[in-house]
């Protein structure tokens, strides 16, 4: 099989995952004890006609059978109508909010990705390199101490340190209210006001990644090759550096497009510990109010990313690897 | 080497590990504040008393109190029992899933196995704290139990796969062969022969699994999607949130516990795994 046939078989396989994640959306909800529409607007707080609740049970066919049901909602996902937000944003489309809000979450997602890679790499590889030396010990205890601690903590630790003490870095929110600031200054602005957010973020992340970059180049440091380089003469540099880290780098590369929904999970706290205008944040509040339409667009539209995320991972994997296309 | 021989040089490996001793200290010491929380402290400190409203730590309040003037270490050693009892309850469900989905696709495989292995793909890959906020968001009350139940779901994935994995090389072992020659049944097979080698493996993925169970609990109560009337950490630091200015206590300590607890449990997962040489991912 080519690299072509490969790629092509690959992106077809998504559409099978997909549907198997619509479903378990789908029916999560769905088979939810109570009236979800009722629940829905009495979270919402404010008083509604049953004309009102009637029409919107209508508009979510909730009167036909689950599998007509689930039908109507995949085929109104896949044009792109992604539901209406009854409960957070008084009627407008879920589609709207989203696009309002997808680009502070890509970027502090995109920025936190960046940085734990080239932090995990960059420790992950010296760590193994130098088993049990200072820096390894150093690191791999560091890495232990980011795994256990809670996201949510770790943010409101920060912002007490950085915010509230030494009165540094803003603690809230992605823009400075009340003043006036030219392009150049919005930018700057808008990066300090991520600081934090994508900080907390990365040290998770970089925790969980150290471990995995690790543990894949002591195994490969075990393997018969490395000892034939060294047995040759090559030197320690090139056979890290060159033999071991490609063959380590590879793993990594599918590991990052599969966790791309653990940080995710960390993007979701952080931007409701910092108050930051994003997609996380939007999803607490859809789940909050029992939105429940919201949530399920939503839902789809994170699924989506996950997704899309793992199959450039898995295609950056064949183009790096040609073992994997036969 | 025969298997009680087996178990000695794994239990030897793992009680001279000292990280793992460590993670094992902090557990008792976790499991015993929650046991004997009635006998160590005093109940009337978790009553609302606005007279004693944020007062710093002090000998009379070692950790200080909180908003509503409750002690803020009386409240951690009974949030203790609140966390402790949900990761129990969850990691419970998800063996019972993880062991009968598992062992059902490892020993049948076929169709079976094939449709257990796409839904994992799927779980797998979505964000497990986005599945946990839709499933916590659908039930109309908000308890622990629900809280459990929904840990449970998202997280049986990893371990069914690793339960498939050991039941798929078991099942070919001359034992199961012998066993299965002698006529014994596919359920004193699975039961008598297989399982009893897989339980290692259910341990150590079930320690590290309580880890998250406490992280995910105090996040989703923090988040407010937790128990509204139970004793929780994440409820805690999230009335912390607004007095981080004046009563740093407030959320410090409680986040403290959670993390040294976390730490506890993956100290001694890790510690297990190597000792025991158990595979975590498949």
């Amino acid at each position: 099989m080519g690299l072509g046939a490969y790629i092509i078989r690959r992106i077809l396989l998504v559409i099978p995952t997909f549907f198997i994640a619509t479903v378990i959306i789908f029916s999560l909800i769905h088979f939810a004890p109570g009236d979800p529409i009722k629940l829905m607007f009495a979270e919402s707080g404010h008083p509604v006609s049953p004309e009102i609740v009637e029409q919107v049970r209508k508009r979510l066919a909730l009167d036909q059978p689950l599998y007509v049901q689930y039908l109507i909602w995949i085929g109104k996902m896949l044009s792109g109508d992604l539901g209406i937000s009854y409960g957070v944003a008084f009627g407008r489309p879920v589609l709207s909010l989203i696009t309002e809000r997808i680009w502070v979450t890509v970027a502090l997602m995109g920025a936190a990705e960046a940085i734990s890679i080239v932090f995990a790499v960059a420790l992950g590889v010296i760590a193994a390199a130098k088993q049990y030396s200072v820096i390894d010990n150093v690191s791999s205890v560091s890495a232990l101490i980011g795994y256990s601690m809670p996201t949510f903590w770790t943010g409101l630790v920060s912002i007490m340190v950085f915010a509230v003490w030494l009165g540094v870095l803003p603690s809230f929110g992605i823009v400075t209210h009340g003043v006036e600031l030219g392009a150049t200054e919005r930018t700057i602005d808008f990066a300090r006001h991520l600081i934090l957010p994508v900080i907390v973020v990365s040290f998770v992340y970089t925790a969980y990644l150290f471990r995995l970059v690790r543990s894949n180049m002591l195994e490969v440091l075990r393997q018969d090759y490395i000892t034939t380089a060294r047995a040759k003469g090559v030197g320690e540099r090139t056979v890290i550096y060159k033999h071991a880290l490609r063959n380590t780098l590879l793993p990594t590369v599918t590991f990052i497009g599969l966790s791309i929904g653990f940080i995710l999970s960390g993007a979701v706290v952080v931007e409701t510990v910092f108050s930051i205008p994003g997609l996380g944040s939007l999803f607490i509040e859809f789940a909050l109010k029992r939105d429940y339409p919201a949530l399920m667009g939503l839902s789809v539209m994170i699924t989506v990313m996950v997704l899309l995320a793992n199959l450039c991972a898995d295609i950056a994997y064949s183009l790096m690897d040609p073992r994997i296309r036969y | 080497m025969s298997r009680a021989g087996r178990t000695y040089v794994a239990w030897r490996k793992f009680i001279r590990n000292r990280a793992s001793y460590f993670g094992g200290v902090i557990i008792a010491v976790v499991l015993l504040m929650a046991l004997l929380a009635p006998v160590i402290t005093r109940e009337d400190r978790l009553e609302i008393d606005l007279t004693r409203a944020k007062l710093p730590p002090s000998p009379e309040h070692l950790m200080g109190t909180d908003p509503l003037g409750r002690d803020v270490a009386t409240y951690i050693v009974w949030g203790a029992r609140t966390s402790l009892t949900v990761a129990a309850i969850a990691v419970l469900l998800e063996i019972v899933i993880a062991v009968s989905v598992g062992a059902i696709a490892g020993y049948y495989r076929g169709i079976v196995d094939d449709i257990l292995m796409r839904i994992t793909d799927v779980i797998l890959v979505l964000p497990t704290i986005v599945l946990l906020v839709v499933m916590v968001s659908m039930f109309k009350v908000r308890s622990l139990f629900v809280m459990a139940i929904a840990m449970a779901i998202t997280a049986w994935p990893w371990m069914a796969r690793v339960v498939r994995s050991e039941f798929l090389s078991l099942r070919e072992q001359s034992f199961v062969e012998a066993a299965r020659s002698l006529g014994a049944s596919d359920f004193r097979i699975v039961a008598r022969h297989i399982l009893p080698n897989a339980v290692s493996s259910i341990i150590v993925l079930a320690t590290i699994d309580v880890a998250w169970f406490i992280l995910y609990e105090s996040t989703l109560t923090f988040l407010g999607l937790g128990d509204p009337a139970a004793i929780s950490w994440g409820s805690l630091i999230s009335r912390g949130r607004n007095y981080l200015r004046g009563a740093w206590w407030i959320s410090t300590f409680p986040g403290l516990t959670i993390f040294l607890v976390t730490l506890g449990c993956n100290l001694l997962g890790d510690g297990m795994r190597d000792a025991f040489d158990v595979k975590t991912r498949v």
